[in-house]
């Protein structure tokens, strides 16, 4: 019996610490979208539930281009807009959602290059979840089409 | 007595170490999609359609295997099911460091499996115990 005991107890404190642990660290991040929320007043907080109803108003407001030059100033992780087909998203919300954490997106907001990097890393798979849960900010002005 | 000599002696908790390492793991995910699942519908194959519930039914399922892992209960079982899951999450991620790295836990979990249950386990205490009861049984019909 005892040493059953010393080999139940010993993985339940591991259990109980682990879930610790995630329900405790966890809370941080949902902080931080709240904030990011509370901060940008204009922009919709996003979520994967409901999602449907959001997509299809998300991809209904393109109605501005932006050039590379005010692409640039969203580049943070309280702020952070990339370029996909060549439109510009909102991720702001998604960064600290992502599986893959926030730097696996973080170096390409406000950068042409996240669409590249997107498709290493997801293939066409995880297109269509992009385009529902990315915030459709507007057309993106690249310098050719400037020309 | 040389440095060496003294970790050869810790070799015994090599599967130990190896078993909670990988429940850590699997348990850290499985609390994570029951605290959050929308975020993980992503990894979900597309024909799932995004249910939340497949996420919670992860979730569960990696507590339950990850907690047999950490007890050494069924422990080759355990490890296998586990390693088998991992292989359809790599496939469902495709090519990239996420899926590297699964690999690697994969390889570790299939290694627990060929293992088996070490003398850490309660796999091996129930072992006994029932060859201990077995070999009393047949003394008496003796």
């Amino acid at each position: 019996m005892d040493r059953k005991l010393k080999i139940i107890i010993p993985s339940l404190i591991v259990v109980i610490l682990v879930a610790i642990v995630v329900f405790s660290v966890g809370n941080d991040s949902s902080t931080n979208i709240s904030n990011t929320q509370n901060n940008n007043p204009g922009k919709q907080g996003l979520s994967l539930v409901g999602n449907t109803t959001q997509g299809q108003s998300n991809q209904t407001s393109s109605s501005s281009s932006l050039t590379l030059e005010e692409l640039s100033k969203h580049n943070s992780e309280a702020d952070c807009w990339v370029v996909y087909q060549n439109k510009v998203y909102d991720l702001t919300s998604w960064l600290t959602k992502h599986p893959g954490g926030v730097n696996a997106i973080l170096p390409y907001c406000g950068t042409q290059e996240f669409e590249a990097a997107f498709k290493r890393q997801h293939g066409n798979s995880k297109a269509s979840l992009f385009l529902k849960i990315a915030q459709l900010m507007g057309d993106f002005k690249s310098k050719s089409s400037l020309v | 007595m040389k440095l060496s000599e003294k970790i050869d002696k810790l070799k015994k908790y090599f599967p130990v170490v190896l078993r909670f390492g990988l429940a850590i793991v699997f348990l850290w995910f499985g609390f994570s999609q029951l605290k959050n699942p929308e975020p993980w519908t992503g990894l979900l194959p597309g024909f799932l359609n995004s249910n939340v519930s497949f996420i919670y039914l992860n979730g569960i399922f990696e507590i339950i295997f990850a907690s047999l892992l950490l007890l050494g209960l069924f422990t080759r079982v355990a490890s296998f099911i586990l390693g088998l899951h991992l292989i359809g999450i790599i496939f469902s991620l495709g090519y990239g460091a996420v899926a590297v790295r699964d690999v690697g836990l994969a390889i570790a979990t299939f290694s627990m499996f060929l293992h088996g249950a070490d003398e850490f386990c309660l796999d091996k205490l129930l072992l006994k115990k029932y060859h201990k009861h077995n070999s009393e049984m047949s003394n008496i019909s003796e």
